[in-house]
């Protein structure tokens, strides 16, 4: 996950300094989870890039405020959503865009920072169990423990309910947990043979 | 039970998303199933990464295009600093180049300076130790920034030097301060970062603050902007003092008695070594001062390139101020002219026009030779 005080040392270092060093890692650390979000709103790589570039360059354009911004990821993710459901309804005759048809599909990489506890064959089984979970769950399980969003906030990016959010990362848990706890036992059973 | 509730309880759990009496409620769950136990201490360890670029090329490649669309539509974006970077000096009127083209970084080993400023105390281990040291020194009238090992930025007000080892970041975080610089220190919990001046240590683990430290200025004054920081009065080692975010503290600089601590080897002046006999420093806790204006934080508004008068101070030593903004000297012929208190802010105004928007709120006339300007009736 990001580390929310590394992200308010850029925004500050932005809003009080111009510093462009801060806004080109700012924008390095966003860029891509951005990017594979509009992707999987809009479904065009090409418009996904601009509007995410688009965001930054109100991001520099607006830094000033930068500093006042309490939660950052959710105020990238929102910008990121809100414009492309401006751009998808610009192209559609105003269809509805339907939230509950986005799903990411970006890989992601997890890993026990110690390497202490669990394989790499454990880990390959997470990654496959994530990677089964049902679009929107998988969404929203990323939003949360990848982006550091609260339930709440995911639940408003996404128009949900927080008791959705909640069902949805029960499930994501429960499959998660339930594909590691089947290898710890067949862990088990070998060790002992 | 259901399972379900259980899944819950866990994934809440690993989002931060629990109450203390669902806690309690998974707890319990545990302790009947403790075949779950391991599962749930994994997934807690679990470090759940974003996507990230497949390698550096992609990663410049994507900065680069949005940067090259920044540029069609017209807006101003500097190059990407790194490390010292000089910040914008304000303009004088006249004779600019001279003083303020003369803009100087030394980062260079000053064993040879220290060395002989020391004479008395080197021995040839200090000398040693002292050849590892970097300054950066800015002259009156020019700022800079600095980027530190550790990834911590300093910004350097004018007539202001920072000294550090060489090996600053490997091990320890110690930095030295003569002048005034805005701090914003990495969070590194195992290396805590300490500031030396001449009278107070400032101990921090991670946040973002202000240290003003003039020899020639009445007070140290140590202006917190974010997180937290121990302060230590050198006449009082035992005394720690600690402030909160909006909170400054101030300590006289002559009320401390030098005697007690040997001087830091960071240090890159040696005190003089007055003995003063009043052994308790004077200090006090205050709240930083907001401008009426828009509510910027005044002590820090100099890394915004302002120069604030808040009429809380007599022009003889806002004119300190001015003498290390524009790199001039100020001399006043009037006592009565002295003791006015401006009230005014400057951004980019050059010294001249800063003196004539100063002449609107009470009356003087000023003359400018060179470098020096008298302040008359």
């Amino acid at each position: 996950m990001k580390k929310p005080e590394n992200i308010r040392l850029l925004q500050q270092a932005i809003a009080c300094f111009d510093d462009t060093q801060a806004y080109k890692q700012l924008f390095l650390l966003f860029y891509p989870s951005l990017v594979h979000f509009a992707i999987s709103i809009i479904k065009s790589k090409e418009s996904a890039e601009e509007i995410v570039s688009d965001v930054f360059i109100k991001i520099w354009e607006k830094r000033q405020h930068l500093e006042k911004v309490e939660n950052l990821s959710f105020y990238l993710f929102t910008a990121v959503k809100n414009r492309c459901i401006n751009q998808f309804n610009d192209f559609k005759n105003r269809t509805e865009i339907n939230i509950n048809d986005i799903a990411m599909e970006f890989k992601s990489v997890y890993h026990d920072p110690e390497q202490k506890m669990i394989s790499a064959e454990a880990i390959r089984q997470i990654q496959e169990a994530i990677h089964e979970l049902p679009p929107r769950c998988r969404l929203i399980f990323k939003l949360v423990k990848e982006e550091g969003l609260k339930y709440k906030e995911v639940a408003e990016l996404l128009q949900l309910s927080v008791k959705t959010v909640e069902n949805q990362m029960s499930l994501a848990f429960k499959k998660i947990g339930s594909a590691l706890n089947f290898k710890l036992h067949q862990l088990a059973v070998f060790s002992k043979n | 039970m259901t399972i379900d509730r259980f899944w819950e309880l866990v994934s809440k759990k690993n989002c931060g998303e629990i109450s203390s009496l669902e806690i309690k409620e998974l707890e319990e769950i545990l302790i009947v199933h403790p075949e779950w136990n391991k599962t749930v201490e994994i997934l807690s360890n679990l470090n759940f990464q974003s996507t990230v670029f497949a390698d550096n090329d992609e990663a410049d490649h994507a900065f680069e295009t949005h940067l090259n669309r920044m540029k069609k539509a017209d807006i101003e974006f500097g190059e990407v600093k790194s490390n010292a970077v000089e910040m914008e000096t304000p303009k004088t009127g006249g004779n600019s180049k001279k003083w303020f083209a003369a803009f100087l970084i030394m980062v260079a080993g000053v064993a040879l300076f220290l060395g002989l400023k020391n004479t008395l105390a080197s021995s040839e281990k200090d000398n040693k130790r002292q050849s590892r040291l970097s300054q950066v020194s800015t002259k009156p009238g020019s700022r800079t920034q600095i980027q530190l090992p550790d990834g911590s930025v300093v910004r350097l007000n004018s007539s202001s030097s920072l000294t550090y080892d060489k090996n600053f970041g490997k091990s320890i975080r110690e930095v030295s301060l003569t002048g005034e610089a805005f701090f914003d220190v990495t969070k590194d919990s195992s290396h805590p970062f300490i500031i030396h001046t001449n009278v107070i240590d400032i101990k921090v683990l991670g946040t973002a603050f202000n240290v003003k430290s003039y020899p020639n200025d009445a007070n140290t004054e140590t202006s917190l902007i974010r997180g937290k920081v121990e302060v230590t009065v050198k006449s009082r080692a035992n005394e720690k003092i600690y402030l909160a975010p909006n909170e400054k503290l101030v300590v006289a600089n002559d009320n401390v008695s030098s005697t007690v601590d040997k001087p830091s080897p960071y240090q890159p002046e040696q005190r003089n070594n007055k003995t003063d006999l009043s052994s308790k420093p004077i200090y006090a806790v205050q709240h930083l001062t907001l401008n009426p204006v828009d509510s910027t934080i005044v002590e820090t508004s100099w890394v915004d390139n302002r120069l604030i008068f808040q009429e809380n101070e007599t022009f003889k030593e806002a004119a300190l101020r001015m003498e290390r903004w524009y790199g001039v000297q100020m001399n006043f012929a009037s006592e009565k002219v002295a003791g006015y208190r401006p009230f005014a802010s400057f951004k980019n105004e050059t010294i001249t026009q800063a003196l004539d928007e100063l002449k609107l709120g009470f009356k003087f006339n000023y003359k400018i030779e060179g470098n020096i300007i008298t302040i008359t009736e």
